[in-house]
């Protein structure tokens, strides 16, 4: 793999669905060559956008969740929209301390924008291993 | 899709109620899961022993319950020991603080 590839996964907007993506992460992040450790957090701080996104019911809350997948050698990054959400609201609580400390520690960075089709857009290299401590 | 077994350990000089977590715990199990915890832990009248030897996933929501449940149990001074982590969710601990909550227990 040598440039940008790309994958797109809709799913409704229901718990049942996030394993799903959990294992689509799974494929997709060992292509871009990262260790299971790695492959681990991904899938965490995926999962952990998408239940919020599920529970804070954004929207009508039955159009699609929307993941894009950019695939690069070493680098993956994760955008998450559709369904009304919105990045810049969806960790506003304090009870949502536990995720926002999960992600910011996991992934390289997190942009938390406006609604749009990349309102959480996860980031993460394979050359950055200072979290697996 | 996770499973919970418990049983309540007299054969010590104190109560001990030990907790069996397996699978995954995430968005669709956790209801259920606070269930059966909340259940199992009572009125938390006795330290608890959570065995995760084969608990291969579980999120930011599954550890709020395992608070909530530790909540319970401290409220009558005892303590909930968790045993066996794997190093994915052990990170999870470390990461939250609840490392510094729960009393973890090395593998056995």
């Amino acid at each position: 793999m040598s440039k940008v590839s790309q994958i797109v996964l809709s799913i409704p907007p229901k718990a049942e669905y996030v394993s799903l993506v959990r294992l689509t992460v799974s494929g997709v992040a060992h292509q871009c060559g990262f260790d299971i450790d790695a492959i681990e957090d991904i899938k965490v701080c995926t999962s952990e956008v998408l239940n919020k996104a599920i529970a804070t019911e954004y929207g009508e809350g039955s159009d699609p969740l929307v993941l894009t997948f950019d695939l690069m050698p070493g680098s993956i990054a994760v955008q998450i929209g559709g369904n009304g959400l919105n990045g810049e609201t969806l960790f506003a609580s304090d009870a949502d301390a536990f995720a926002l400390a999960i992600l910011d520690t996991l992934m390289d960075k997190v942009i938390l924008s406006g609604v749009g089709s990349a309102a959480v857009r996860l980031l993460k290299s394979t050359e950055r291993t200072d979290a697996d401590g | 899709m996770f499973d919970l077994s418990s049983l309540t350990d007299t054969d010590t000089d104190k109560d001990v109620v030990r907790i069996a977590i397996s699978g995954e715990i995430d968005l669709q199990a956790a209801p259920d899961f606070k269930k059966r915890l909340y259940e199992a832990v009572g009125e938390g009248g006795t330290d608890v022993v959570l065995d995760c030897a084969d608990l291969s996933y579980i999120d930011s929501t599954g550890l709020g319950i395992l608070l909530g449940a530790l909540k319970r149990v401290r409220l009558n001074n005892h303590h909930v020991f968790i045993r066996n982590l794997k190093d994915s969710i052990r990170k999870l601990f470390r990461i939250t603080g609840l490392d510094k909550a729960f009393i973890l227990e090395e593998a056995q």
